[in-house]
């Protein structure tokens, strides 16, 4: 028999039955993705953000070896035209800042031979606009930055069903790349 | 009466009339959401512990149904007289950066029927002062903005049970607004 548990559940139980208490809502981890070889995008389907509310991505990302690095893109519902997002980020380079707004869907990048550490978040607004926040640890030791990014897509949706994390240079999500999706499971 | 402690490698099912659960213990659990119905003032998370579950963590989408810039500011314990926060600001419009403090506790800001996304972090540090840290997805389109704000409350606290966000415009928190509060399940 296979029960579900609740958050008010205690620990414990009579006869043969086990209630467990635990967190039967949160963050739970839809899907992972360990890449084995160097490849152009990665999928997520069947995700519903009119059930979830918010999904958040963790992404550990290198480009494969070699001089060209890449940067990479977050598309949804399978419109990959990039003049359909806007993006505005902050740059932190030692004593440098730079500001500047983008009409494309920039989630992070990495230099070549070199990697990223990015967070993301996701959602729809009220009105049905998909928007995201990154936060991007690139480069190491004395080239360490750090970007915030803020973008969102400019036509309204009824639900997102899918995202798609797309590298700028053809295999650019090199072997070695690992990306987990999170939904808020709210029921 | 026996005590079991599950592990996230168990798997659900059992022989007999055992139960046993597959989930997680401890973690980022969803602990209250809100959906705004019909246009609203402030909305309000109550019963709250940040004693024991030490950080809480808010999503939010705002749309803002009025005709005038809204701001929105997170008050703790009931104390919500504006001037009684702080908080310092970044925000970043295509190449330009601003950066300023102000006396009260702006967490996100919408322009008129304008919508914002953001996540927010809270915490009580530990002599008692309320903090946060939010980071914003507002304005849309070729005006896609960002905006990071770091902000606490002057005096302390022995605890926080209540959170609450208000609009400084009459009905400024739309319908279709919605919230999802994560707090730090630990035990």
């Amino acid at each position: 028999m296979v029960s579900l548990f609740l958050i008010s559940q205690v620990i414990g139980g009579s006869g043969t039955t086990t209630v467990i208490q635990g967190v039967e809502y949160g963050w739970e981890k839809v899907d992972e993705v360990l890449v084995d070889s160097d490849r152009d995008y990665i999928d997520f389907n069947d995700l519903d953000f009119n059930r979830d509310w918010f999904y958040m991505l963790w992404l550990a990302l290198k480009p494969p070896p070699g001089d060209i690095g890449s940067g990479y893109q977050l598309f949804v519902n399978n419109d990959l035209t990039k003049t359909n997002y806007y993006c505005q980020y902050l740059y932190s380079s030692g004593t440098s800042i730079v500001a500047e707004r983008r009409n494309a869907p920039d989630l992070c990048g990495a230099t070549a031979n070199d990697r990223t550490f990015t967070t993301c978040f996701m959602g729809m607004d009220p009105d049905g606009y998909f928007r995201y926040l990154s936060f991007v640890n690139r480069h190491t030791a004395t080239t360490q930055e750090l970007l915030v990014r803020a973008g969102s897509y400019t036509i309204s949706l009824s639900n997102i069903s899918t995202i798609r994390i797309a590298a700028t240079q053809s295999n650019g999500i090199g072997a070695g790349s690992k990306v987990a999706l999170f939904r808020c499971k709210r029921t | 009466m026996s005590i079991y402690i599950f592990r996230p490698s168990e798997v659900s099912g059992g022989g007999g009339g055992e139960t046993i659960i597959q989930g997680i213990q401890y973690g980022w659990e969803k602990y209250k959401e809100i959906q705004v119905a019909s246009d609203v003032d402030s909305i309000a998370f109550t019963d709250l512990d940040i004693n024991t579950d030490l950080f809480y963590h808010l999503m939010a989408v705002i749309k803002n149904p009025t005709g005038s810039y809204t701001h929105y500011r997170i008050f703790v314990e009931g104390d919500v007289t504006a001037s009684n926060y702080y908080h310092q600001y970044l925000a970043v419009d295509s190449t330009s950066v601003a950066t300023n403090r102000a006396n009260n506790p702006t967490c996100i800001c919408a322009g008129a029927g304008d919508r914002s996304f953001a996540s927010i972090y809270i915490s009580k540090d530990p002599d008692g002062y309320f903090r946060f840290f939010s980071t914003s997805n507002e304005w849309g389109g070729s005006g896609q903005g960002l905006v990071l704000r770091s902000g606490s409350r002057a005096g302390t606290a022995s605890n926080i049970t209540q959170i609450s966000i208000v609009s400084d415009t009459a009905g400024g928190i739309g319908a279709g607004s919605k919230f999802v509060l994560f707090r730090y399940k630990r035990t």
